[in-house]
């Protein structure tokens, strides 16, 4: 495969992660019959946070912070350069243990509950895609993601496998219903309630960065022709923010739930399909 | 101006503290957030978290409960960080001027870059109050560390004064 469009995207995440952040917040105010913000605040405040004081709690919870972020730059890295999907599950899930790591090792209340609840937001995520990735298995016969990438237009053949990826964006991307670890009324940020100024700066990239895998797993479905691919992210996207705006956090337990008994089955009675061959 | 300097006065995060006004000023911030008011355009959004803020609004005319409460919040933003008073009774003890719990305004605890009066505060006037802080906040860098009075007066070394910033850091 072209070598150079991956590389490109990868070393411009960052500026397309960014983007996207800023579209999203604006998106979310014009909802909400709201000016919002420029789109390129989260610029801004990625570049406010490099210039605070620094206040160090300890060593050990900025080095997650570090961490986190390049866990999810190698999950990133594998899935644009077209690694092994699994392998980028792994880091993904590995990314958001690292942060909840890092949120143990302080005294604040509201960061251990928030560790713990990223925990489960691990729990809620990764067997979703992991299913996902044995549903590609049937379908491609392969976990390379450099041949998936050669695929046309998947969603033909696992349309409820997508269905149930946009049942857990919510979670992925700590959104409503399903933001319970970030929780910024309740739990004021959770794990990364501790992090200020340029610790927290790892963390706030590392979000864009995640918004950017979510777009490619989106895009993964719907490869063959780019104006396809671009709309169907737009409109997933657009869909996940409307939820967001329109409904109430539900509690840990729920999403666990929910996530278990919808998204699981869904991309279950897929493969079962894809296997007798009626899909 | 550099990225940078621009970068500081365009996303200001809002930490709110009542320190025991009656609830119309917190009542009027609120309604800044509002679709009506909306100053998210200005990048500014609500955090609640001292750690995450550089504007610090405060109401109220500080009881003597909140005094110590007000000053860690205070310990607590990083620099660069401006103080907003809002409201009449924030800016020198309002209505409840020397009554036996107060202490006459957040000047008299910690230092306040901006003052906003009204009682209650009106959104425009808070929004303008928060633009002017910005004004401020762009000259102020990380290195300018101002300290509460009464965190002078208990320790006059600057030796002592380290230790206590440490303290509160752990917490
Ligand atoms: S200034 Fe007036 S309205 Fe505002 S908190 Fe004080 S007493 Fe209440």
């Amino acid at each position: 495969m072209d070598f150079l469009l991956p590389a490109s995207l990868l070393v411009l995440s960052p500026l397309i992660g960014g983007l996207l952040e800023g579209t999203f917040r604006k998106l979310n105010a014009r909802m909400q019959n709201r000016v919002g913000p420029p789109i390129v605040q989260p610029f801004y405040d990625l570049f406010k946070l490099l210039q605070k004081r620094p206040i160090l709690i300890n060593n050990y919870h900025v080095i997650m912070a570090y961490a986190h972020l390049v866990a999810m730059v190698i999950a990133l890295a594998t899935f644009l350069l077209g690694g092994d999907f699994l392998l980028v599950i792994f880091f993904h899930g590995m990314s958001l243990a690292l942060l909840s790591m890092g949120a143990y090792g302080v005294r604040s209340s509201y960061s251990q509950v928030g560790a713990t609840r990223e925990l489960l937001h691990i729990l809620a995520v990764e067997p979703v895609l992991i299913m996902i990735a044995a549903n590609l298995y049937l379908n491609t016969g392969t976990f390379l993601l450099s041949e998936i990438f050669n695929s046309n237009f998947l969603f033909k053949s696992m349309p409820l496998a997508f269905l149930a990826l946009v049942a857990v964006l919510p979670a992925k991307l700590k959104k409503s219903p399903f933001d319970v670890s970030e929780a910024h009324q309740e739990i004021i940020g959770g794990p990364e309630i501790e992090y200020s100024g340029p610790f927290y700066a790892p963390i706030y990239l590392a979000k864009w960065l995640e918004e950017v895998l979510s777009a490619g797993l989106i895009a993964m479905f719907f490869l063959g022709n780019p104006v396809i691919t671009l709309i169907a992210i737009s409109v997933t996207f657009t869909f996940v923010l409307a939820v967001d705006n329109s409904t109430a956090r539900l509690s840990y337990w729920d999403m666990v739930k929910y996530t278990w008994e919808i998204s699981i089955p869904l991309v279950l009675v897929n493969l079962v399909l894809n296997y007798v061959g009626v899909l | 101006m550099s990225i940078f300097a621009l970068s500081r006065v365009k996303s200001p995060w809002i930490l709110h503290y009542d320190t025991g006004g009656c609830n119309g000023c917190d009542i009027e911030i609120l309604a800044v957030l509002t679709p009506r008011y909306d100053v998210e355009r200005f990048g500014m959004i609500n955090r609640g978290n001292p750690k995450q803020a550089d504007v610090f609004l405060v109401t109220g005319p500080v009881t003597k409960r909140c005094r110590e409460r007000l000053i860690n919040l205070y310990l607590q933003v990083p620099e660069p960080k401006v103080v907003v008073a809002v409201g009449s009774c924030a800016c020198d003890g309002g209505v409840f001027r020397n009554m036996y719990n107060v202490e006459n305004g957040v000047d008299k605890v910690i230092p306040v870059d901006v003052y906003v009066p009204g009682c209650a505060a009106r959104p425009h006037q808070i929004i303008d109050g928060v633009v002017k802080a910005l004004e401020i906040l762009s000259k102020k860098t990380k290195e300018n560390i101002e300290l509460p009075e009464y965190i002078k007066e208990r320790f006059p070394s600057l030796n002592d004064r380290r230790k206590v910033l440490e303290e509160m850091r752990k917490r």
